[in-house]
Formats: C-alpha cells, structure tokens, sequence
C-alpha cells in the first residue's frame, strides 16, 4: 500500500511539472494564474454569504457576539492609534501653518485628512489585525478539528452560521467605529493645536466652514468594503486552512497580510471613484 | 438477533473510489450494503480509510467514482444543500468528537435541536439531560469541551448525534479511550437503539471484541476495498490470513 502510494504521488507530481514547464513559463502561475484563481474563489464566498444572508434567518446571538468582538472589543485600540495619528499629524503642521499665518486651516486639514482617509483606512488596519486575525485562527481551528464537519453533518451551513455573522457585524460595527475615530483624532489633534496657539474656537470653526458633509460620507462609505474584504478574506483564509496547528498560523498570518493589501487596493479604486 | 432488521437497504456503496487531494488513493472499489436496522462495524488496520469510508456515507466527502446511496437517495452529485434533507436523519460521531469548542456539553447537544426543531427551552432541556444520561455524562454539561477529558468529549458527541433521533448513526471509534465499563454502557446504548427505535449504525472500531459481540455482520477493509463482509460468526472461520491475523492479534496492527 505504502509502495503504491509513493508511486501514484510521484506519476502525478512528475506531469504536474513536465505540463507546467511545457505551457507557459512559471512567474504565468505565480503572479497572473494564483491572484486570479485566489480572488475568484473569495468573490464566490462573498456570493454565498449573501445568498446564505437572504435565504436563511439570522443567527441573532452570533451577530451581537461578533458586533461585541469586531466594535467594542476593538474601539479602544482603534481610537489610540487613529489619535496618536491626529496628534502627530497636528504637532507637524499646526505650528507651521499658525507662524505663517495660515491658523484657521487647521481645523479644516486635520478633520479633512481624517475624515476622507486616515479614520477609515487606521481603523481597517486595526480591524483586520485584530480582528481578521481572530476570524482566522477561530475558523481555522473549526475546520482542523473537524467541527466545520461537525456543522455539515447536522445540516448546519457553515457559511450562513460562521461566516454571515461576522461579515454583519463588520458591516455594522466598521462605519460606526470610523465614526468615533474620526472624532477622536480630530479632538486630539485640536487639543495639540491649541498648545501653540490655534485656539479651540478657530479650529473648530475652521472645520465648520470647510469641511463638507461629502468628506465625512465618503469615509465612512469607504469603510463599509473594508469591512467586507476583512470579513470574507479572514473567513475564506478560515475555512481553507489544512494542516494542523501549523496551518492555522498560516492561515491568520495571511488573514491579515491579504485583507490589507485587499484594503489599499479597494483605498486607492475608492478614493478615485468617490467625488472629491 | 435478528428483530428489527428489514431487508430494505438504507445504504449502499457501489464501486466506491476515493482519492485525497494529492492524489493518493485510499479507496479503491468499496461495496458495501446495510440493512435498515443492522449493526454493521467496520474493522481495519490504522490508516485504512475508515474515518473516510464514514464521511462518505455522510456527504462529507465526495467520491471521485462511483456512488453512494443513503436512505434510497442517491447523494453522489448532490449540493450541500440538498444534502441537508438526508443528514438530518443521519446522525456522525466523530473520531475526536468534533465538538463545538464555543459552547458547553449542553449547548452541544442542545445545538442541533435548536437548530432544526421547534422546541421550547424546557423541552429541550429534557431531551439534552436525557441524552447526557444516556452516556453518563449527567453533571458535566456545564463544562467547555476544554474542560473535558477525550473520552468525556466522544460521550458528549454521541449525545449529539443522537439528538434528533436519526435513522442512522456512523460511529468512529465510539469506545476508543473509554475504560472498560463506559465501554460496555456506550455498546449496549448502541444496541438499545436498534432495539427501541429501529436505528441503523455503523461502527467503526478497533476493539475486535465488542466488534464481534455486538454487530450483525463485520466489514473489513483492507487494501482500499472491503475484504470480506459477513456475520462474526462467518469472519471467525474465515481461511483468508490477513482475517486470522487481525482477529487474533486483536488490534491495529497488519
Ligand atoms: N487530507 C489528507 N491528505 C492526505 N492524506 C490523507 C488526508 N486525509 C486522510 N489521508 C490519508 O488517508 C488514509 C485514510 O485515512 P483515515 O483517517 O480514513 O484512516 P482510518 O482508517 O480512519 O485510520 P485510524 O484507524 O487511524 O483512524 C490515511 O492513510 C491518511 O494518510
Ligand atoms: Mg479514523
């Protein structure tokens, strides 16, 4: 049995190559062929998701323990990193812009960049370290210890039980903490501000009259597809994990690595398709 | 022994293959029938493909020939979706447990209930203790499957799977690490099952025993096909070496 195993792995790696070589040069499959068959079989879990979020109910106690993971779990992180941000955006450019003049654009700058970009994208980064991160692992594990077959085997959906859930919850939870992080960072960045000498009232009337009611939409809209890449990536990472302990660690580490490139690429599309 | 075994077929494997991703193949031409009500075990060394003859019969797996037909569907080509009508009347205990690492003992057991029937809390909450019962396990049901010891973990598992009161139940090592006693308890539910209710079981396992003692007819697969099919009595005066050796060196080894 063994001997036979041994050849049959050998006959089929063996044409595997000599096909490859003969076809096409190997960066084809790597770079053009890997992407395409990666990004089709993602866009095919998103379409079950959203087939599995109409066609079956809703798992309610799931939705509200993944709103808790992906919002309040992570508003704290997000709002300190999105202020540090603030903070040092405003140390940079408040005094400068005060000595030359320039005082009552601040406000508008800093809530401007907040709002159409750094809110948004710091807190995607942040969600799908943390979060995407945890869908991950907490898939993976599923599906290594056979509770994904565990689901199948007692007519459970693991897409509508696992994967509906969690991508609600980022959809629920992203702009609503893009929100708060927009308004901390801004608060934070005026109170540097006010430290040399752009007075509260000046920054906050800047903003009052540049800032446009379309930047703080568009990041907010911004943050919604980031929510869904995070999701169905880390999920879709989740789900095709093989190979015990090992390949969970696989699978989170590219969890993350993917939903972020995913993010900077929907970021720039977005960014140059919303209005200005 | 015979009562309560029909002679209608609740599941048939005609010329099943079976190839792993990498393309090595553990199955190779697997026929094999069980009657409504019978108690089937499946014997074979470690590594054998037992664990994936289960599967298959549950719609976990997909052939890559041939064909399986469980309670008179044919669930070779169908969706999961479709699926899901058959493997409601299945029920899976798995090698491990599989059990739901997020929930409690009762959760577990409370899971499919909750999923598929209408029942009240109360009601649901008799049904579970009745099965923790049933396996030993009254008192535990507040604990993570974290908490609990692999054999506590197969008990609680096989609570689940008997929760909806499935027609046929695939067993994968049922008693393995259980002590002698739990051994003995976890067989005669499997019997009082079949008794009570009419269930069909498959049973994998490698206590060769009890595998004699409590099936109707024994399988034994070997070399990716069933070697030979019959009743404990039949296997016991079977000529062919591989059987003398397993059934009397007893356990995994070939
Ligand atoms: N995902 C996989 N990739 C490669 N090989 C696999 C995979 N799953 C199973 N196998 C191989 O398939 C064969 C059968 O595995 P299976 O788990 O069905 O054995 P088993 O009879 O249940 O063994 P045991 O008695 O030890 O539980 C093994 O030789 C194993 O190496
Ligand atoms: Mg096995």
């Amino acid at each position: 049995m063994a001997r036979r195993r041994e050849v049959l792995n050998n006959r089929s790696s063996a044409e595997g190559q000599s096909e490859r070589t003969a076809r096409q040069p190997q960066w084809v499959g790597e770079f053009i062929i890997v992407p395409i068959v990666y990004l089709g079989e993602v866009a095919l879990l998103l379409a079950e998701t959203v087939r599995a979020m109409f066609s079956e109910r809703l798992r309610l106690r799931q939705l509200v323990e993944q709103m808790d993971e992906v919002g309040v779990r992570s508003l704290l992180i997000v709002l300190l990193t999105v202020s540090s941000a603030g903070v040092v955006l405003s140390l940079y450019t408040a005094k400068e812009l005060a000595t030359r003049g320039a005082g009552h654009f601040v406000g508008w700058l800093l809530a401007y960049t907040i709002a159409r970009e750094l809110g948004p994208m710091v807190t995607a980064i942040v969600v799908a370290a943390r979060v995407g991160a945890a869908f991950a692992a907490e898939i993976g594990t599923m599906k290594v210890t056979e509770q994904i077959d565990a689901l199948r085997s007692l007519a459970v959906d693991p897409v509508a039980y696992l994967v509906v859930p969690r991508m609600l919850a980022c959809i629920i939870m992203m702009p609503a903490l893009t929100m708060l992080a927009d308004v901390s960072g801004t608060l934070s960045g005026m109170l540097i501000a006010s430290t040399v000498g752009v007075h509260p009232n000046i920054f906050l009337d800047s903003i009052r009259s540049f800032l446009t009611v379309t930047d703080l939409a568009v990041g907010l809209i911004k943050s919604v597809p980031f929510g869904i890449l995070i999701a169905i990536v880390s999920c879709h990472q989740g789900l095709e994990t093989t190979g015990g302990a090992m390949g969970v660690g696989r699978a989170t580490t590219n969890a993350v690595v993917l939903s972020l490139i995913l993010v900077y690429v929907a970021d720039v599309i977005m960014s140059s398709v919303l209005p200005k | 022994m015979e009562k309560n075994i029909s002679n209608e077929h609740v599941i048939e494997l005609e010329d099943v293959h079976y190839s792993v991703p990498d393309g090595t193949e553990v199955l190779s031409g697997v026929n094999l029938n069980v009657k409504r009500g019978e108690i089937m075990c499946v014997v074979g060394a470690s590594g054998a493909g037992k664990s994936t003859l289960l599967k298959l019969i549950a719609g976990l797996l997909r052939p890559t020939s041939g064909s399986v037909k469980v309670l008179g569907v044919d669930i070779t080509f169908l969706t999961e979706r479709q699926l899901n009508d058959v493997r409601k009347r299945i029920g899976v205990v798995f090698q491990f447990g599989a059990l739901f690492d997020s929930l409690t003992a009762f959760e577990n057991v409370a899971f499919p209930l909750r999923e598929h029937t209408n029942m009240s809390e109360d009601e649901i909450r008799e049904r579970v203790f009745e099965l923790l019962d049933a396996v030993g396990m009254r008192g535990s049901e507040h604990l993570l499957p974290a908490e609990l010891s692999g054999g506590m973990r197969k008990r609680v598992g096989i609570a689940r799977a008997l929760a909806l009161g499935p027609e046929i139940v695939l067993y994968d090592e049922p008693t393995s690490g259980l002590d002698p006693i739990m051994a003995g308890a976890i067989n005669s539910l499997i019997a009082d099952m079949r008794e009570r209710y009419g269930v069909t079981s498959v049973i994998v396992t490698h206590d060769i025993h009890s595998a004699f003692e409590l099936s109707d007819r024994m399988a034994m697969l070997h070399d990716g096909r069933i070697l030979v099919c019959d009743t404990p009595r039949a296997i016991k005066s079977n000529h062919h070496p591989f059987v003398q050796r397993f059934i009397h060196s007893g356990v995994r080894e070939v």
